[in-house]
């Protein structure tokens, strides 16, 4: 049965509009970034980098520059469907309007809230000395009916077409690409985690430190069990220089006895987030607060998160929430941890309110944290620069 | 600053997300709401993959470079095995955005 008319009549399809503007601004972020995300190599002079990787770097580069246009044209299609959605939604819902002052001035009258568009003949209203006419009643009716009928398909398609364009855009960027191929210089680990702790990481730092660090359970597992793990070696020497144990074997107790401290602090963080009324109880934090440690708080359950980490991650979510740091600086630092792969998502979306902050710096973000620290301050200035 | 982006660029309502879908379409057969409780994530999800590919790629094209002879060939083969970009499954669709918003987001 299709809804009545006061139910159409109440829709507000504009709201994908506004939608539409917000998904046109991601498209254009990304297409203007694109280009961003493989020049640094490509731009690379041939003295500055020879050898035999070169070239499959350079293609790769190129590649990944495509790859970004098609993501940025994905977005496009969502636009357009929400566009048009909103469109024929719209269209649907005026045809139906207008059919329906056709009857009232024909004098059969729409009863607005039945579902099935029962007409009610009122003489008052017919033109002069018309009579009723079951015919004609039902020729109005049935017409009504199609027209409300075509409203909820209407809206049906545009569900549709959404869930389809965002499905496409899932394929195009699976989380399996964005996997950390796990090389890092083991070198910078001490620094990386004495700066993450102090609070005074850039973000490279903090990016590289939290992308070496996001262990998944199963990796922890083993490595606290002394096994060979699938960790890169260079990666495992990082985590252990974090932990200030480099140059130690993975498999000595005292080594997997630390990673086992480590990850009971991970869990402890998480139970203690978990607990609103305490937390706000005891550390006199707002409602707010607490709703975005708890946000972190999942990350920490699902994938054996550190506890030095959550702990800086929250605190300039919250500094930023109290004014006490500007917004370029907790940005940047959220891109940082956007750099990282995840939780950045979540507490960009709790400090900004909305998807089209953290967009525009989501390749930045990655390339800054990658980057940034290898080929000088000028690209990481770049990063920052775009919040300053 | 970036949290300027959801006003300038002449946009109204850029703020809006997927979430306030709910509620707009009562009595609809399909009335958004799993779209208006699932899209936002997948948007974030989806920025997010493009965030860390452009790392994995950083990263692996990064450690390729300055290194020694010896593994200079390793590493070009490496480069090379990665496994590709998703490409669309469909034509190219030229999406035009306007101008204002291009330049806004420069």
């Amino acid at each position: 049965m299709p809804p009545s008319y006061n139910d159409v009549t109440s829709w507000n399809p504009e709201v994908m509009t506004s939608i539409a503007n917000g998904i046109a601004r991601l498209q254009a972020s990304l297409e203007v970034e694109a280009s961003k995300a493989g020049d640094p190599v490509l731009n690379l002079t041939g003295a500055q980098w020879t050898g035999l990787a070169r070239g499959p770097a350079d293609d790769r580069a190129e590649g990944i520059t495509r790859w970004i246009r098609g993501v940025s044209d994905e977005f496009g299609d969502t636009a357009s469907v929400l566009t048009r959605g909103q469109n024929s939604i719209r269209g649907a819902m005026t045809a139906l309007e207008s059919r329906t002052s056709l009857a009232d001035s024909d004098g059969y009258v729409l009863d607005r809230g039945s579902r099935e568009y029962t007409v009610n003949f009122d003489p008052a209203r017919a033109p002069e000395g018309a009579e009723y006419d079951a015919g004609r009643a039902y020729e109005h009716q049935a017409a009504l009916v199609a027209l409300g009928t075509a409203a909820d398909d209407a809206v049906t398609a545009t569900r549709d077409a959404i869930n389809s364009a965002l499905g496409e855009l899932g394929g195009m960027t699976p989380a399996s690409t964005a996997v950390n191929r796990g090389v890092v210089d083991a070198s910078l680990a001490a620094s990386d985690a004495a700066a993450v702790r102090a609070g005074t990481a850039t973000p490279e730092q903090r990016g590289r430190f939290l992308r070496a660090m996001d262990l998944t359970p199963g990796q922890l597992e083993k490595l606290k069990a002394g096994q060979p793990s699938d960790l890169e070696p260079s990666r495992l020497q990082y985590v252990l220089g974090a932990l200030g144990l480099s140059g130690m074997d993975p498999r000595s107790a005292a080594v997997t006895g630390a990673l086992g401290a480590l990850e009971r602090r991970g869990s402890d963080i998480e139970d203690a987030y978990a607990r609103q009324r305490r937390s706000v109880g005891q550390a006199g934090m707002s409602a707010d607060d607490v709703a975005r440690l708890n946000s972190v708080g999942k990350n920490v359950a699902r994938s054996a998160f550190w506890a030095g980490i959550a702990y800086t991650l929250v605190d300039e979510g919250l500094k930023y929430s109290r004014d006490e740091q500007d917004g370029g600086d907790a940005t940047a630092a959220i891109v940082g941890a956007v750099g990282g792969g995840y939780v950045g998502g979540a507490l960009a979306g709790a400090a900004i309110g909305s998807f089209a902050g953290p967009v525009g710096t989501a390749v930045g973000a990655g390339i800054g944290a990658a980057l940034g620290s290898h080929y000088g301050a000028s690209f990481g200035k770049w990063v920052k620069g775009g919040f300053d | 600053m970036s949290l300027e982006l959801t006003s300038y660029a002449g946009l109204d309502g850029t703020t809006s997300t997927f979430s306030q879908l709910a509620g707009q379409f009562a009595g609809a057969s399909s009335d958004m709401s799993a779209v208006a409780a699932s899209a936002d994530d997948k948007i974030a999800a989806s920025l997010a993959n493009v965030s860390g590919t452009v790392s994995a790629f950083s990263e692996m094209v990064l450690a390729a470079r300055d290194i020694t002879v010896e593994s200079d060939l390793a590493n070009a083969t490496r480069i090379e095995d990665a496994v590709s970009y998703p490409a669309r499954d469909i034509s190219q669709t030229d999406h035009v955005v306007p101008l204002s918003v291009q330049l806004s987001v420069q």
